[in-house]
């Protein structure tokens, strides 16, 4: 059953490596990118077909749309900062996003996005994670990460990388706001908080390459004593699942070394933390990863909001407009969807520590490359930025917007682990059309 | 259609406008809330918690024709004991003094539950039970830790946690905060009408926030209103949780368009009014209590006076009403069900925080019988653990040949991950059996094993499972390649080790230190094998032996 497809090298180490990777689909030896199976026609075309992928820039703490995407100057919810003309004509921008501003006619622009959700963690961001359901009652359902991870899987890499520039909210239990439950452990993120390679990515300095391997083999013989008895249980089976991937992550480890790019593109990312994992994210997008999610930490201002986006927002500014021009000269783009999304926006009252405080009501997310119209500005909010003027958008249709760009189904059934079948978003949704290429 | 109707007895604070209409009834009944449990044919009350379990659980096995898995070893029942009790392993020299003898049960769970390591266990799991999965939640666990040592009952605990406890008289030791329960959550009162209503009645009414329910039919957007309005009255003085006399009755826009007026009502559809003063009397007490209150603040880093509470608590209230006569078995229930989910895996109804009509038990009598002894016991939590862990079906092994039955039959022992507290804890006793002797006296053991507890350290890297978990790849990316880890791991293993005079009595007690039994045939030859290829180094060879083990699914899991 497990046909062998060819290596690349021929080595039957790597093919190994690998299976980890491929959970039921077998044994099949990809390369470095997973793009040698090209030689493979089969294979070719399905690559073809679903090679799609996603960045989704992640605004931690809730990033301010007035002092962004959708400014209000001269309104008493406006704050300090002037707007500036940007490529598209007629629509405006904060003064703080020079780049973006030049290149906006190349992306899309939801200026009347709503949600419930107006905090940090808890089940209300688990709920906006996964496209804010309604449709499910208690049943947690998978995260936008995992269900992409999922959907645009590439043979040889992992499905899912979570970069964060601050270890908030890296820590204790639900750490991640990613979940892939019933999905299986190979969607969840490999997490890297505060750095630009995960944990244990390396070969350790203690041990010789064969003392590794020889001693993963004396631990899968008695994991597989203890597994033969219990197959009907999931939890094990994903323990086992992910000691079998640790090779496959260690063989990919070159990818998430940035030395390897040129001086110019280096600079260009610039040096900030979060611009260097955009610079590994893109390498890791090049090499086919299908969904890579960057947070950017430290926006919840609740006080002195001015100064914290005068000093974060040019930071934002440089890093996605590098991202979004490299992924374009490299001809990536037009696979690659970049989304920016966080938990709420920002108030448009301004509070007495001159901060703004969590907000949901009406703020700004936005798309760029693959499957997105560019240059839409959709919705709008009112003169004082208090409530959404037109076109109302929801997570869930977001979320099937986002789908639709990268070519799945937005209404796509797979069946919760008590045997429910579930869309990938609630029944009934509409993708925002108007921003859909 | 014939409703019944039931009086609820007056209440002492006579100005409480007792309403007690039929729907509210039939909603009670919907809510799965048995209007006279103790009608039912069930065993009597004397018979042993184990007797019980086994009497119902086995008769559904031989109406559904399942044969049960055999028992488990005693040295896994033993392991198994020591994770659920006490929150960790057994040590090498622990779990050698039950080998070669019959396991009497009973001894060891009497043991372990008498032992400070059940309530620094239970501690962390009800700490972990009470965040009901917000991360930002306040940890209880100081608070816990006393109420577990102290063996307090699960109703006072209640009381304790929505702050109406007596307080303590004074120059009695300053307790740990409970309230904390509430007064971080008042922020959002959603979340803590969410919490309460799942923790304390396993009913998570969340969806009934905006809508009906889909599944059970008489929950209305009334009882999540309802609910809520207990906490209306709450509020945040000086760090403190205060209750007002007075607050504007709230309104919520129904589904269907209209506004009603908010009440507090409980889940079984028991009311609870405060206050009826007319509409306009009320505006007026709400701005003098309003007034009142910041004269109080502005005053408080002098005089230290907190404004007067209120004549009648409406959290008080809620905690009467829940634990009265006609509704406590809800509450008892429902940690039934937690309780029998955390050592058999599955819940005697699942989901835990769906318990409703519509959603029946497994096991209905045995559900009935238990929560009926716990009402009986006076919320003794200590006697229903020890109750839950004496049965045959516990003690089973957690192997199963083939296609497994289903889980609510409870005909094989479940497979558990460990919690982060009990990994890193059995890590830390695992990995240094020197600090151990066979001879030490008892004292010095806990003394020993509180050092240890101590050094616990965190292992971030390991979650805190939940439905569905699934472990993830930056477990093993750690526990394989950081350094850090890869050197402390067997550090002070491998020196005992290294003292015993072959490989084969060094095989054997590594397995036990970390797997708590001895090396099986298969095991020693395996071993033997691995370290015989490594003689030019033979700590490296200890090394990988040590990592393996710790490694394997048998020590990540209680089994």
């Amino acid at each position: 059953m497990n046909k062998q497809l060819p290596s690349t090298c021929g080595s039957q180490e790597h093919s190994l490596n690998r299976r980890a990777f491929l959970g039921g689909v077998g044994g099949f030896a990809g390369g470095l990118a997973g793009l040698d199976a090209l030689g493979n026609p089969l294979l070719a075309n399905q690559l073809e077909k679903r090679h799609k992928r996603v960045i989704l820039l992640w605004m931690a703490g809730g990033l301010s749309q007035f002092e962004s995407w959708d400014p209000k100057p001269g309104r008493k919810t406006g704050g300090p900062f002037r707007a500036i003309q940007t490529s598209v004509p007629g629509y405006r921008m904060s003064e703080l996003m020079p780049m973006m501003a030049s290149r906006i006619h190349k992306s899309a622009v939801i200026r009347s996005f709503s949600s419930p959700n107006t905090g940090h963690t808890g089940a209300s961001v688990f709920a906006l994670m996964s496209g804010d359901r309604q449709d499910t009652g208690t049943l947690r359902t998978p995260s936008l990460g995992c269900l992409l991870g999922r959907e645009l899987s590439q043979p040889g890499l992992p499905d899912h990388v979570s970069f964060w520039n601050a270890t908030w909210p890296f820590s204790g239990g639900d750490k991640q706001l990613d979940f892939a439950l019933f999905l299986g452990a190979r969607h969840e993120a490999i997490n890297i908080a505060g750095k630009l390679a995960p944990d244990g990515i390396q070969l350790p300095a203690s041990l010789t390459d064969n003392d590794h391997r020889a001693r993963e083999a004396l631990r899968e013989q008695l994991a597989a004593r203890f597994q033969e008895n219990r197959s009907g249980n999931g939890t094990v089976a994903s323990h086992g699942g992910s000691y079998q991937r640790v090779r496959g992550i260690m063989d990919i480890a070159g990818l998430f070394d940035i030395s390897r790019e040129p001086l110019k593109i280096r600079e260009r990312y610039g040096h900030s933390l979060f611009g260097q994992q955009a610079l590994v994210a893109r390498r890791l997008i090049e090499a086919g990863v299908p969904f890579v999610r960057l947070t950017d930490g430290w926006w919840d201002s609740h006080g002195e909001n001015f100064e914290i986006h005068a000093s974060k927002v040019p930071t934002l500014d440089r890093v996605m407009s590098a991202l979004l021009e490299d992924l374009e000269q490299r001809g990536l783009l037009q696979d690659t969807l970049v989304v920016t999304f966080a938990e709420m926006g920002r108030t448009p009252q301004i509070n007495a520590q001159r901060g703004r405080d969590h907000w949901g009501a009406c703020w700004s997310v936005t798309l760029t490359g693959c499957g997105i119209k560019p240059g839409v500005i959709h919705g709008s909010t009112n003169a004082d930025g208090t409530a959404v003027a037109t076109d109302r958008v929801t997570a869930a249709q977001f979320f099937a917007t986002i789908f639709q760009a990268v070519g799945i189904d937005h209404q796509k059934e797979y069946t919760s682990a008590d045997g429910r079948p579930i869309r990938l978003t609630p029944y009934n949704t509409e993708p925002v059309r108007a921003v859909l290429a | 259609m014939g409703n019944p109707r039931v009086t609820i007895p007056s209440h002492p604070l006579g100005n409480f406008i007792m309403k007690t209409c039929s729907p509210w009834i039939i909603a009670g009944v919907l809510l799965g809330l048995p209007l006279d449990a103790t009608a039912q044919e069930l065993l009597p009350l004397d018979r042993p918690i184990g007797e019980v379990i086994d009497h119902y659980i086995d008769a559904k096995l031989q109406q559904a024709k399942v044969k049960p898995a055999p028992p488990a070893a005693d040295a896994t029942v033993v392991r198994r004991l020591y994770l659920d009790l006490i929150g960790r392993i057994p040590t090498a020299v622990e779990a050698r003094q039950f080998a070669g003898q019959p396991l009497d049960r009973g001894k060891l769970i009497e043991s372990l539950v008498s032992s400070p390591g059940f309530a620094r266990h239970n501690a962390n799991e009800f700490d972990v039970l009470l965040r009901n999965r917000n991360t930002d939640a306040t940890s209880l666990q100081p608070y816990l830790l006393e109420a577990f040592q102290a063996n307090r009952p699960w109703d006072a605990m209640f009381r304790d946690l929505l702050g109406v406890s007596e307080p303590a008289k004074p120059g009695a030791p300053a307790k740990a905060r409970a309230d904390d329960f509430v007064l971080k959550r008042l922020k959002d009162g959603d979340a803590l009408t969410r919490d309460v209503s799942s923790i304390f009645f396993g009913l998570n009414i969340t969806c009934a926030q905006c809508h009906r329910h889909p599944e059970i039919k008489g929950l209305t957007q009334d009882y999540f209103f309802g609910m809520k309005a207990f906490f209306g009255y709450s509020y945040e003085f000086q760090g403190r949780l205060l209750e007002r006399q007075y607050v504007k009755v709230a309104d919520f826009k129904a589904k269907t368009g209209e506004t009603r007026k908010v009440s507090m009502m409980f889940l079984s559809g028991t009311r609870g009014e405060v206050s009826d003063l007319p509409e306009r009397e009320l505006v007026a007490a709400i701005a003098e209590e309003t007034k009142l209150i910041q004269e109080k603040a502005k005053e408080y880093a002098k005089a230290k006076e907190l404004p007067p509470a209120p004549k009648h608590s409406a959290r008080k209230r809620l905690a009467e009403i829940a634990l009265d006569e006609a509704n406590r078995e809800m509450f008892a229930r429902s940690i039934v069900n937690r309780l029998w989910f955390r050592f058999y895996g599955y819940g005697l109804v699942m989901r835990v925080d769906q318990m409703h009509a519509e959603n029946g038990p497994s096991h209905p009598e045995l559900l009935n019988w238990l929560a009926r002894d716990l009402i009986t016991h006076k919320y003794d939590l200590k006697r229903l653990i020890t109750g839950l862990v004496g049965s045959r079906a516990y003690a089973r092994s957690s192997e199963w040949r083939g296609t497994p039955p289903a889980k609510d039959l409870f005909a094989f022992a479940p497979t558990r991950p460990l919690t982060p507290a009990q990994w890193g804890m059995s890590y830390h006793i695992a990995n240094q059996p020197d600090v151990f002797k066979p001879d030490d006296p008892a004292e010095v053991r806990l003394k020993k094993l509180a050092d240890v507890e101590r050094g616990g350290g965190t292992f971030p890297f390991v979650e805190q499972p939940f439905d569905d978990f699934q472990v993830g790849i930056d477990e093993p990316l750690k526990l394989s390649n950081d350094e850090n880890i890869l050197k402390a791991m067997g550090s002070k293993l491998i020196p005992v080790l290294r003292k015993l005079p072959d490989a084969r009595r060094q095989i054997d007690e590594a397995t036990w230190a970390v797997l708590s039994r001895p090396a099986t045939p298969e095991e020693h030859k395996l071993f033997g094998e691995y370290l015989d290829q490594r003689k030019d180094r033979p700590d490296e060879g200890l090394r990988q032996v040590i990592w393996a083990l710790f490694n394997s699914p048998e020590f990540r899991f209680n089994h």
